[in-house]
């Protein structure tokens, strides 16, 4: 079943058209990483999708409610954290929760086990009694996850979740939404954090100028990785022989020689043709210090992709 | 897969939804330095209003002496046989029975001299004019007159809080980006305008019943009694309010930036229109479909007996004619209502358009 369903979607500002013709279907209890580079259209159909702003024309659905023209009962279910959003800076913690509760229908007992639970999850319990408009922007962005969990929705819309913590918040964060996946959340999460995306996502949207360039499962997308990269540490200045060498072996396309006791390996294939990989340049004997796969499988797939379309 | 997590909840009602907005807006008006200072502001100007007067050398009420340049009765006194001598007598604000001649250092019986009222003139039987003539009376201000000069104030006070609770309501929301966090709710624009509405509304009330009520404290202390029109004058009061918030909100639909709208309404309200209304009124034309002008009627509807007619008056030597309009207040009402449902209707629309794309 389609939870999200994004049918034809176009918006245009003026006569730049920011989200063009696009279609997408998340199915329930699935999580969602929406990526593209800056400009390419993300936040303009997440704004979409939580009536921030309206189509050009196509049809957005949550639920099976169309939220360009029921956005009441299509956000009921919706829990959402829109670019960093900023707080009422006279209210606390936990009378912003209260206030976005009341508006969501909760009821006084409900607020608060949930307030208490949420601000222990995003660990601002001490805070919870001060004035926001003293917060620091991670410490926000915390309460705006907490905010959109709150009323326990079937969907979270989340755009750049992560955006303005430090790194240890990146990781709590993260170990949030893992959780909240386990527990059957759809998640639709826009982010620039390819690593980020590639660990906790099932699924892979990608968008560039408005259009969906990719829509896959992150598994078989790595799975279709052709070109790997490999970095190689030497203990000695490998000889153009040895060079030669390795640019022979089945699979290589190219070796680079990036420093003198450097080199990276282009190759395409399976990664897990790695093995086959080194056990051959050991055996041009090179004194291998070091063999690491360059990047991840998304991040190549995304410079493919991005430039593919460009 | 299905999610067994989720708890369905009812989303609650329009109206509940209105209380639910309205009582964090007001939460912010409580916290807010504009609160405090609107206070300080009626503080301010009612002891300015009250205490000035008397400090200046114009009581409310006391006793007064003045002397009176007494000559032989004229001709268009004739009527008047028994009489052979007058003074001109304003004696304002005269208590009843307290007025008192002597001439020459002795009380004048009250059977040979008569109070003239329509003509503040007192006649005399005897031929007073090389005597030293003194009326003494005690003199209360008159409570209509009172509250008019409170009232004064109290238009600008609506426009203070106008600016202060309703001008920048709506565009705050997304220049200090709260949108983000308030919009993706389950809640209709519409419902969030009438919530944040009546929170400035409510706020506004406050402020102005204060006001009224305080000038209705302080006539009753000095002159003893109230004038007996400020209800009216206080629903016209509520009827410009009304108006002019539906005016500063359409103002904050409309523009992008919380200072502009709060700049705009304060000076359309408190400059822009009344010099529209004198250019009217130097010009011959009463500007009665003005906004600022029909809001008048909550100050002259207290003197709602003796309501003032227009009037115009030539100035000596240069042809030039200056023209004195008043509300007619009927029509007055009619126009405030237009002001405030147009215009509320009009920021509903706007507001229900305006996108959040910064």
């Amino acid at each position: 079943m389609e939870i999200i369903h994004v049918e034809s979607l176009t918006r245009d500002f003026g006569s730049f058209r920011a989200v063009d013709n696009l279609s997408l279907d998340v199915r329930n209890g699935t999580m969602v990483g929406f990526l593209g580079p800056n400009g390419a259209g993300k936040t303009t159909t997440i704004k979409i999708l939580t009536n921030l702003i309206s189509a050009t024309s196509g049809k957005a659905y949550l639920n099976g409610i169309d939220v360009t023209t029921r956005p009441k009962k299509a956000l009921a279910e919706v829990g959402s954290v829109v670019e960093t959003p900023e707080f009422y800076p006279y209210l606390t913690p936990i009378e912003t929760l209260t206030y976005l509760g009341r508006l969501r229908g909760m009821n006084s007992s409900d607020i608060n086990r949930r307030s208490s639970e949420l601000l222990a999850t995003v660990k601002l319990e001490d805070w919870k009694d001060k004035r926001i408009g003293k917060f620091s922007k991670g410490m926000k962005q915390r309460l705006a996850i907490a905010q959109a969990l709150l009323h326990e929705p079937e969907i979270l819309i989340l755009d750049e979740p992560t955006t303005g913590l430090d790194p240890r918040g990146m990781v709590e964060v993260r170990e949030i939404l893992k959780s909240l996946k386990e527990r059957g959340y759809t998640i639709f999460m826009s982010s620039h954090l390819l690593p980020e995306v590639q660990e906790i996502c099932d699924y892979v949207a990608m968008i560039d100028h408005g259009k969906l360039i990719l829509y896959d499962s992150v598994d078989k997308l790595a799975s279709m990785v052709k070109m790997n990269i490999i970095e190689v540490d030497l203990a000695e200045v490998p000889s153009e022989e040895s060079l030669n060498q390795i640019s022979k072996i089945k699979d290589v396309r190219n070796v680079q020689h990036v420093v003198p006791l450097r080199i990276d390996i282009e190759y395409i294939g399976d990664p897990n043709l790695r093995y086959s990989l080194l056990k051959e340049l050991l055996a041009t004997n090179l004194k291998v210090i070091s063999f690491t796969p360059q990047g991840l499988a998304l991040e190549n797939i995304y410079m493919q992709m991005i430039q593919d379309s460009r | 897969m299905t999610n067994d997590r989720t708890i369905k909840r009812e989303i609650p009602k329009n109206l509940e939804q209105v209380f639910t907005v309205t009582k964090y807006e007001l939460l912010k008006y409580l916290r807010s330095k504009r609160l405090i200072g609107t206070i300080l502001i009626i503080a301010l100007i009612l002891s300015l209003i009250y205490i000035l007067p008397p400090a200046l050398g114009n009581p409310y009420t006391g006793e007064r002496e003045d002397a009176l340049q007494v000559s032989l009765k004229p001709e268009f006194l004739a009527f008047y046989t028994e009489f052979q001598s007058y003074a001109n007598f304003s004696g304002g604000n005269l208590v009843e029975g307290t007025l008192i001649i002597t001439v020459n250092g002795g009380e004048l019986p009250s059977s040979e001299w008569f109070l003239l009222e329509e003509f503040s003139l007192i006649l005399f039987e005897e031929n007073l004019t090389l005597s030293s003539v003194v009326a003494t009376y005690e003199f209360t201000t008159d409570t209509t007159s009172f509250g008019l000069n409170f009232l004064s104030f109290a238009e600008i006070l609506i426009i203070i809080c106008v600016t202060f609770f309703g001008a920048d309501a709506l565009v705050s929301e997304f220049q200090n980006r709260t949108a983000y966090l308030l919009f993706p709710n389950p809640i209709k624009k519409e419902v969030m305008f009438v919530g944040k509405f009546l929170a400035s509304f409510i706020a506004s009330v406050a402020m102005i019943s204060i006001y009224y009520f305080v000038t209705i404290i302080l006539s009753f202390v000095t002159l003893g009694e109230v004038a007996k029109h400020y209800p009216i004058s206080f629903g016209f009061a509520m009827l410009f309010l009304l108006a002019a918030l539906a005016l500063a909100y359409f103002i904050s639909s409309l523009l992008k930036g919380s200072t502009g709208a709060i700049v705009l309404t304060f000076f359309l309200l408190l400059m822009i229109l009344p010099i529209i209304e004198g250019v009217g009124a130097a010009s011959g034309v009463k500007m009665g479909p003005l906004l600022t002008f029909a809001g008048h009627s909550m100050i002259y509807s207290l003197s709602l007996d003796d309501y003032p007619a227009d009037t115009v008056t030539e100035m000596p030597g240069g042809g030039f004619t200056f023209h004195q309009f008043y509300p007619e207040l009927g029509l007055s009402a009619i126009i405030l209502a237009i002001y405030a449902i147009v215009f509320a209707a009009i920021s509903i629309f706007l507001f229900k358009r305006k996108e959040l794309t910064m």
